[in-house]
């Protein structure tokens, strides 16, 4: 019998559908992403208006607010990751190491500020040091009315962007220190040493690469922190480059496009430094060490209360004290009037969610933004890790860390970027999208496809091939595979991936500050310009409520990540 | 239906020559069995028949037509070819009934038409009561039957086994053999069954390829596969034959006459006077005799078989390796002097080249 009756070889086609998928996803991450990366390049290196070489990056060069800005920027960000160093290194070693109690609540208000975005964490600050303190005021340890928030200086910025990205070392380190091989120091233990000596001449120099991978990030970060330096730094005259970028844009519009594209360059520059210091330090950081069982916590023996005592007092002190301002002010009464039980009014929620047309928007906005952003990076994360993973496809392998590069960057940057791509009309439709809510989408979609990308990622690695491989026997193509095998299995993690982006970018300022426009505002410009304009009572309802909403998804996805493989949460051990 | 051809095909994976010149012809409705040791190569064959790898040298054919060649392949959904993985790889999403209507879906048959081809696949598999059940509700042997049952569904005329009782207990194995062997006859599909067990080889297939190191180092019918290894390795891998050196003293008859360890034995094969060559002894071939001719030794170990014992026998000559021989009633004392008869041997065509 002949086989031609049951199997016809059609001609070869040039795309099987897996390459026309391939095709989609590349489009997707180069219109969006890498395609305003490269024009942001291009563009800051042109001539400028005098036609020089370089001619635009060297006019920014010899000038003096950019070299102001620059020195700013390094000083801030290298202080504020010595800030976090310390933070986030000690609470770790402690949370590690010995054996207090609680450790599970200790850890969730330790990484309370990764949850809350600067701009708020900013303003709680500003609530809690400021002359009309709700904490400090009736204690007596306020400023004087009229005296200026000490905050408003290089110290405020260091202190709460040190705080901020200590989390990322906490982070670092407690992995690092789930790597020390026990047997290590149980021998230094019986050698005779005081743990105290074991954990500086044994554990510490292990775990020093987890810190100084910790400590780049944290730079990096730093360096790119728009909310801070914003709140904290404009009214102290301290500007940094992100700043500096806004305040130009802002002052002179689009015409400036070119030199705010040199200054994102040297921003760039700094990011990717500490990039590849990172990269290098994890490199070479000796991880390799084999994960053995897990360190047995130090006995604190009778010191155990003290440390207890004191961490609580700490990190209450540095994530739940401004929060509590915060929330105390949002319910403040008029300015002046102090804050008792029988004063505190819900008038500020009014104003800010009934009366504020504008801040209204903003919520639906940025729900709006969010939403899509969320939905549509997962969609797109979820074929592509499908490829890179399962199909172990060199091209899908090369978009997924590509797809990196638009997070990697500061906002500021990627924003300036999609502003030169998407300003002019979009070819053969005339229509621009600056000025709508349409071009804040852009950059949401392509800086956040990365947040998607590694628990879509993490999530395929648990399925078995053989999986798609059975569905391919049985005569299914890809995009049916993806639907009917593929999804459900990786659908939890894709899901904990889209309520991430959703939580990011529902805060999200940094970058939609130099997009929005009237009628298309963001929660997070909601929040800044509320402050802004001095309503700060009504500014801190606003950031209550956005954080409340922050927190409840929070919650929903660590409770969603019991189910999932590792890697797929980023806080979760 | 089809048959399935390799053609010198040759497949690696980096510095891994994982398939190297293989030409096998697999007849239309043949029950072909792939047997070796781990890493020979055995899944990488049956992947490049499915469509999973493309052949780095060489063509594969479905029938006549070709469905690899150097650079290409044609996709695995588009072969019609039925696969049981080692791993079942039930879709765990899906129920019972939804794993084995799946390809039917795909191909989009009407809804009555799918539901009779699933309820009858079930009621062949012995899993009538059971559609409506996830994978992870079932057993192992369950779930062997339901990748069976979703293979059976698809009507494939070519059906891919990959060692597909490797995860189930002897008792199942056995059992799902028999199925196997029943289904083979029901629907008449070729079959390619890969298996590291010789014996499962032996008892299904209607012919077997036994593999080393991605070649094909003898292929044949499971009893000349036995009788007649083409090479140590065969004679050992197959029925755990012991290979001794032999001397070819001469001709008797039909048989040739070697010498081993100082006795003069007939054996069957090929060889001209003087040879060194190597010789196959399988344990039910040898026993132990009071007086006579044969091998002369001592007893150093006894294993109780049930029917028989295993005794393990040193001979005396120097330098000769153990014989393990299968012998009924009273087992001889540990440590006596015997002599082992040798009622058949065979010569191994390959010579001893590489050895
Ligand atoms: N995708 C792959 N990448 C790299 N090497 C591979 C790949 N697949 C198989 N190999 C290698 O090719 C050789 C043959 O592998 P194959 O899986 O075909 O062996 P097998 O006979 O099926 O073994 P087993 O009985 O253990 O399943 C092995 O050395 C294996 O390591
Ligand atoms: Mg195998």
């Amino acid at each position: 019998m002949s086989g031609s009756s049951a199997i016809a070889v059609p001609a070869r086609s040039l795309f099987s559908s897996e390459a026309a998928l391939l095709v989609l996803v590349a489009v997707y991450i180069i219109v969006l992403g890498l395609w305003p990366l490269g024009r942001l390049f291009v563009e800051s290196l042109s001539g400028g208006a005098s036609g020089e070489v370089l001619g635009l990056l060297f006019g920014q060069w010899r000038s003096a607010a950019m070299h102001r800005a620059l020195l700013n920027t390094l000083e801030s960000s290298l202080l504020a990751t010595l800030v976090s160093v310390v933070i986030g290194t000690a609470t770790a070693l402690a949370l590690t190491l010995t054996d207090v109690r609680g450790k599970a609540a200790l850890t969730f208000v330790a990484l309370l500020p990764l949850l809350v975005p600067s701009q708020i964490t900013a303003l709680a600050w500003i609530e809690l040091t400021g002359a009309g303190s709700p904490i400090l005021a009736p204690l007596g340890l306020a400023p004087a009315p009229g005296a200026t928030n000490p905050l408003y200086s290089v110290w405020g910025i260091v202190l709460v962007m040190g705080i901020e990205s200590s989390t990322l070392v906490f982070l670092a380190v407690r992995a690092g220190l789930r790597n020390v091989p026990r047997d290590l120091v149980e021998a230094a233990r019986l050698g005779g040493a005081h743990p105290l000596r074991v954990t500086s001449a044994v554990i510490m120099p292990l775990a020093m690469p987890s810190i100084l991978a910790g400590a780049a990030l944290a730079f990096v970060t730093s360096i790119g922190n728009f909310g801070i330096p914003a709140m904290l730094g404009i009214p102290g005259r301290y500007t940094v480059l992100t700043t500096l970028i806004y305040q130009r844009l802002q002052g002179f519009g689009p015409r400036v496009l070119g030199e705010v594209a040199a200054l994102a360059l040297i921003l760039t520059v700094l990011a990717v430094a500490g990039l590849i210091l990172r990269a290098l330090i994890v490199r070479r950081g000796g991880f390799a060490a084999e994960p053995g069982a897990p360190l047995d916590p130090f006995r604190l023996g009778r010191s155990r209360v003290v440390v207890e005592l004191l961490l609580w007092i700490a990190l209450a002190g540095i994530a739940i004290l401004p929060l509590l301002a915060l929330l105390a002010s949002s319910l403040a009464p008029a300015l002046g009037v102090p804050l008792r039980i029988d004063t505190a009014t819900l008038a500020n929620y009014r104003f800010a969610l009934f009366e504020q047309e504008s801040t209204l928007r903003a919520f639906a906005n940025s729900f709006v933004l969010a939403l899509a952003a969320a939905a549509v990076s997962a969609t797109i994360a979820v074929p592509l890790a499908y490829l890179t993973v399962l199909r172990k496809n060199p091209g899908a392998r090369v978009l997924d860390l590509l797809a990196d590069a638009p997070y990697a960057v500061p906002g500021t940057v990627l924003a300036i970027a999609v502003i030169i791509v998407f300003l002019p009309p979009i070819p053969f439709t005339g229509v621009s999208l600056y000025g709508t809510l349409g071009i804040i989408l852009v950059a949401y979609l392509a800086r956040f496809l990365a947040l998607a990308l590694r628990p879509a990622v993490a999530g395929m690695e648990q399925v078995p091939k053989n999986l798609d491989e059975a569905a391919q026997v049985a005569g299914a193509g890809v995009i049916r595979r993806l639907r009917a095998v593929i999804l459900p299995a990786v659908a939890p993690s894709a899901a904990a991936g889209a309520l991430l982006i959703f939580m990011t970018a529902f805060n999200e300022l940094t970058v939609s500050v130099l997009l929005w426009s009237t009628g298309h505002e963001t929660l997070g410009v909601a929040v800044f310009f509320l402050h802004y304009e001095g309503n700060s009572p009504a500014a801190a309802a606003v950031a209550v409520i956005s954080i409340a909403v922050t927190l409840a998804l929070a919650i929903l996805t660590s409770l969603m990540a019991r189910n999932l493989p590792q890697g797929v949460v980023p806080w979760r051990a | 239906m089809a048959g399935v051809s390799f053609e010198a095909v040759s497949k690696s994976f980096g510095e891994t020559r994982a398939v190297e010149g293989v030409s096998l012809e697999i007849a239309d409705g043949e029950f072909f069995a792939l047997l070796g040791p781990s890493g020979c190569g055995k899944t990488t064959l049956l992947r490049l028949v499915a469509g999973f790898e493309t052949p780095d040298e060489g063509n594969v054919k479905l029938g006549d037509a070709v469905v690899g060649r150097p650079g290409w392949a044609l996709p695995p959904e588009k072969r019609k070819i039925g696969m049981v993985f080692q791993s079942y790889a039930l879709w765990p999403n899906m129920t019972v009934a939804e794993n084995v209507g799946f390809a039917l879906r795909v191909r989009r048959l009407a809804e009555a038409e799918r539901v009779r081809i699933v309820n009858e696949s079930l009621v062949k598999v012995g899993l009538e009561g059971m559609a409506d059940r996830r994978p992870h509700e079932l057993s192992g042997g369950q779930r062997q039957r339901v990748a069976l049952a979703r293979c059976l569904a698809m009507r494939p005329g070519v059906v891919l086994l990959d060692e597909p009782l490797a995860n189930l207990d002897v008792h199942l194995r056995e059992a799902m053999q028999e199925e196997f062997a029943r289904f083979h006859k029901e629907i008449r599909a070729t079959v390619v069954y890969v298996t590291h067990d010789q014996a499962e080889a032996l008892a299904l297939a209607d012919r077997v390829a036994v593999m080393d190191a991605g070649k094909v180092e003898q292929m044949a019918s499971p009893r000349m596969l036995y009788a007649e290894p083409a090479s140590e390795m065969v004679a050992r891998f197959v029925g755990r034959g012991l290979v001794v050196p032999a001397l070819v003293i001469g001709r008797n008859a039909e048989r040739v006459v070697v010498d081993i360890f100082g006795t003069r034995l007939p054996v069957r094969g090929a060889g001209a006077s003087g040879e060194r060559r190597a010789l196959c002894l399988r344990a039910e071939n040898l026993a132990i005799t009071p007086d006579g001719n044969g091998i002369r030794g001592r007893v150093t170990g006894l294993a109780f078989h049930g029917a028989a014992t295993l005794v393990t026998v040193q001979p005396d000559a120097a330098d000769a390796p153990e014989l393990k021989v299968e012998h009924a009633g009273p087992p001889p004392e540990q440590g006596s002097a015997v002599t082992v008869e040798v009622r058949d041997g065979w010569i191994i065509p390959q010579r001893e080249t590489q050895a």
